[in-house]
């Protein structure tokens, strides 16, 4: 629903999570069509993507993802290919053409036109889901019209690249103009390069284009949301000075991560459901655990779900669907446990029993401790900190090794097979479930400790 | 050595120039030209890789460094070659069909120059039979190839049956790289080495050459 993601964007209560898969050229895959037909036609894109929302049943959508529209209209080659999406082949400024000469594409240049003409049919078809109009973001575009070269020119040549940049963030911000006209609900940036320039390089040459394009947009009454792609840590911060509403990130940024640094800005934020070992290589129970996981590690405060990045042509639309089912078929309190089930159920499907130690023989009580991360999820921190603390307390305890183990492990998976754990974080001390989702009191987990010593010697 | 330190630094800024006259200097002075070419150039190159590995500079302040690298190179290499000194060993590399994602590939490639190995750089979108072909023209003691993409990582799979097919897959070693790859995957399709950073890549090289030459 298009309100429950504007809400969950702009911060206020939402009864669940919203999820906006990115459906780029999986759309022709779902219709039966390679690339190279359907990132040509309004017909088929929307052919394309109103299989998408019966299907996977969004909040939001893009209208198309291709990094290459405006490139193309610019005058770079393309190299098509049926399983992804076009490739830049020239940059025109390589070719000793000269940046002045270059014109902001109209909204009747390339493939433009039939970009819009899905977007308006889109938006008429459906009025209650948000559509993104995605445009290429400056360093992106730059790096197409430029080449790889513009990345070192930014400490050679500095005066140059700040030009072509400009002229970028002039194209970027005349096609969020022709996505508002058409209708959009949401414009996004998408510039994956940004990951690649440290977050001084993206202040000297990034910062005020940025600013001026989501200036633009919020102009327009609409919302904007930037997207990165990779290692894209060290540039979090110097994105969000620039006041996006929302920002999306791919898998090598966790997401707690991601959430505090947004929300210091109070940006909404989204992501990561890995494209390619979950979404395109996973089944559907790892797809519903690891939609699950970011829901779960998120909280629902101005989170919206979402896969790292474009989806891979061919992803198998069950994954998408079971995604689907997840946001809206699984109360929000239920997630702890949600997760703990399709965990046991990966097991099931494919996991060899946990090899259970002779806990009688050791000279230790074995403390083991479940979570799904200590260092993202604030749950899993308390509880191995509790474990921790006790270690550290001068008091006659019997002897004890304990462990943490991530759900990111397959052992840890095993172990919640054989131990029946139904929530997540856990402790197990040799062998049975001590506590289960409550991070215990000191002296509630000596005690514990104490029970399993004193069962060993009998 | 002072100026070998120096031409190092210089290096690791990127200022091509300093190290053009740097090295001129330091042949000048009756140095080695290998000890130049270990202690200047390589050293620099090498912190650049490891600090490029830690997040501690990004791709533009690499390209600049490797360019100050090959500033440094381009008087060496003619010497070194008069003198008789070879080439650790030859590398043919690509990224595979596809796939234009070249930056990585391209830092592979300019350690390996950096490090003593001949490349020859087949570019992007490279098929497996031009893989296969230049194999058979080069020679060369390692196949290099890059996917960035789940899609593309397949051809790598590809030109490596296409190798056996042809009768060549014992001829070279393969290695594989680019962010798609894992070890695991590089090991399934029967690649010989893997490496996840341009400097894991020269020093899994030079490792490959010596075993297999
Ligand atoms: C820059 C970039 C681009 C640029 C490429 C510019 C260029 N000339 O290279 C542009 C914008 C053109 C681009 C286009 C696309 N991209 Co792109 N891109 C990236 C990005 C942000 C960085 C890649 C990079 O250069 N990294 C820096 C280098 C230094 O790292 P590296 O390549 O991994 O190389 C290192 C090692 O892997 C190793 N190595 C590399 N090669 C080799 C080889 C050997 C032999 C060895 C031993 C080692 C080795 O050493 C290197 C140095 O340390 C990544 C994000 C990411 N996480 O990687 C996405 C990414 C690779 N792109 C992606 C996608 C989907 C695309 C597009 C399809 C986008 C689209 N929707 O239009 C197109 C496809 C074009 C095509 N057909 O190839 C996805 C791939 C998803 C997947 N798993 O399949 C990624 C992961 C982004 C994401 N999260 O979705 N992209």
């Amino acid at each position: 629903m298009k309100t429950l993601l504007f809400d969950v964007i702009k911060g206020k209560k939402a009864k669940r999570v919203p999820w906006v898969p990115f459906v780029g050229v999986h759309g022709g895959y779902l219709i039966g069509l390679g690339a190279d037909e359907y990132l040509k036609s309004s017909d088929k894109i929307v052919e394309g993507i109103s299989t998408a929302i019966q299907r996977y049943r969004p909040d939001g959508i893009p209208v198309a993802f291709d990094l290459q529209i405006e490139a193309e209209a610019l005058g770079c080659e393309l190299i098509w290919s049926k399983n992804s999406p076009p490739s830049v082949s020239t940059h025109p400024l390589e070719r000793g053409i000269q940046i002045d000469s270059l014109k902001v594409p109209s909204e009747k240049d390339g493939r433009i036109p039939v970009i819009m003409d899905a977007l308006k049919r889109l938006k008429e078809k459906y009025t209650d889901i948000a559509i993104y109009g995605l445009v290429t973001g400056p360093l992106t575009l730059a790096m197409h019209l430029a080449g790889t070269d513009l990345l070192m020119n930014m400490l050679l040549d500095p005066e140059n690249v700040e030009k072509v940049i400009s002229f970028s963030c002039d194209v970027a911000t005349k096609m969020s103009q022709y996505y508002s006209k058409n209708g959009a609900d949401v414009i996004a940036i998408v510039d994956p390069t940004v990951s690649l320039i440290s977050p001084q390089t993206f202040d000297q040459f990034l910062t005020e284009p940025y600013k001026k394009i989501f200036n633009f947009i919020k102009s327009e009454n609409k919302i904007s949301a930037s997207f990165a792609c990779g290692d894209a840590r060290k540039v979090i911060e110097p994105i969000c000075k620039t006041h996006p509403d929302s920002f999306h990130a791919d898998e090598n940024v966790p997401l707690s991560m991601l959430r505090d640094s947004t929300q210091k800005y109070n940006i909404s934020f989204g992501g990561n459901i890995p494209l390619a070992t979950v979404l395109f290589n996973g089944n559907e129970t790892l797809s519903q655990k690891v939609a699950a996981e970011c829901i779960y590690e998120s909280g629902i405060n101005r989170f919206v779900l979402a896969p790292g990045c474009d989806l891979l042509y061919d992803t198998p639309p069950k994954n998408l669907e079971a995604v689907g089912e997840v946001v809206h078929d699984v109360p929000i309190e239920k997630i702890g446990a949600y997760i703990t089930e399709k965990a046991s159920q990966i097991v099931e499907e494919e996991i060899a029993p946990y090899k259970v130690p002779d806990y009688t023989s050791l000279d230790h009580v074995v403390v083991d401790v479940i979570t799904i991360n200590a260092d993202t999820c604030a749950a899993c921190k308390y509880m191995v900190e509790a474990v921790k603390s006790i270690g550290d307390k001068f008091m006659a305890i019997p002897p004890f090794e304990w462990s943490e183990h991530r759900l990111s492990e397959k052992t840890t998976l095993s172990m919640i097979k054989t131990f029946g754990l139904k929530q997540i974080p856990s402790i197990v001390i040799n062998g049975k479930i001590a506590f289960e989702g409550i991070v215990p009191t000191h002296d509630e987990l000596v005690k514990k400790i104490r029970e399993a010593s004193e069962r060993k010697r009998k | 050595m002072a100026i070998l330190q120096e031409i190092s630094e210089n290096l690791q800024k990127g200022y091509a120039p300093k190290v053009t006259e740097l090295v001129k200097q330091a042949l000048n002075n009756k140095l080695d030209p290998l000890q130049i070419l270990n202690d200047g150039l390589i050293n620099g190159m090498n912190i650049v890789g490891v600090k490029f590995r830690n997040n501690e500079i990004y791709v533009p302040e690499v390209l600049i460094a490797a360019r100050a690298m090959y500033a440094g190179l381009n008087i060496l290499r003619p010497i070194l070659t008069q003198t008789g000194a070879t080439y650790v060993g030859r590398v043919v590399i690509g990224t595979v069909k596809g796939d234009i994602h070249d930056i990585g590939k391209n830092l592979v490639k300019m350690m390996m120059e950096g490090a003593g190995f001949e490349v020859i750089d087949l570019g992007v979108d490279v098929s497996p039979e031009k893989f296969v072909d230049a194999v058979k023209n080069y020679k060369p003691d390692i196949l290099g190839m890059s996917a960035l993409l789940t899609t593309t990582m397949l051809n790598m799979k590809d030109t490596i049956e296409a190798l056996k097919s042809e009768n060549l897959r014992d001829k070279v070693v393969v290695m594989v790289g680019g962010a798609a790859v894992t070890e695991s995957y590089a090991v399934e399709i029967g690649a010989n080495g893997y490496a996840r950073d341009s400097v894991s890549a020269v020093e899994r090289a030079k490792e490959l050459v010596l075993n297999y030459k």
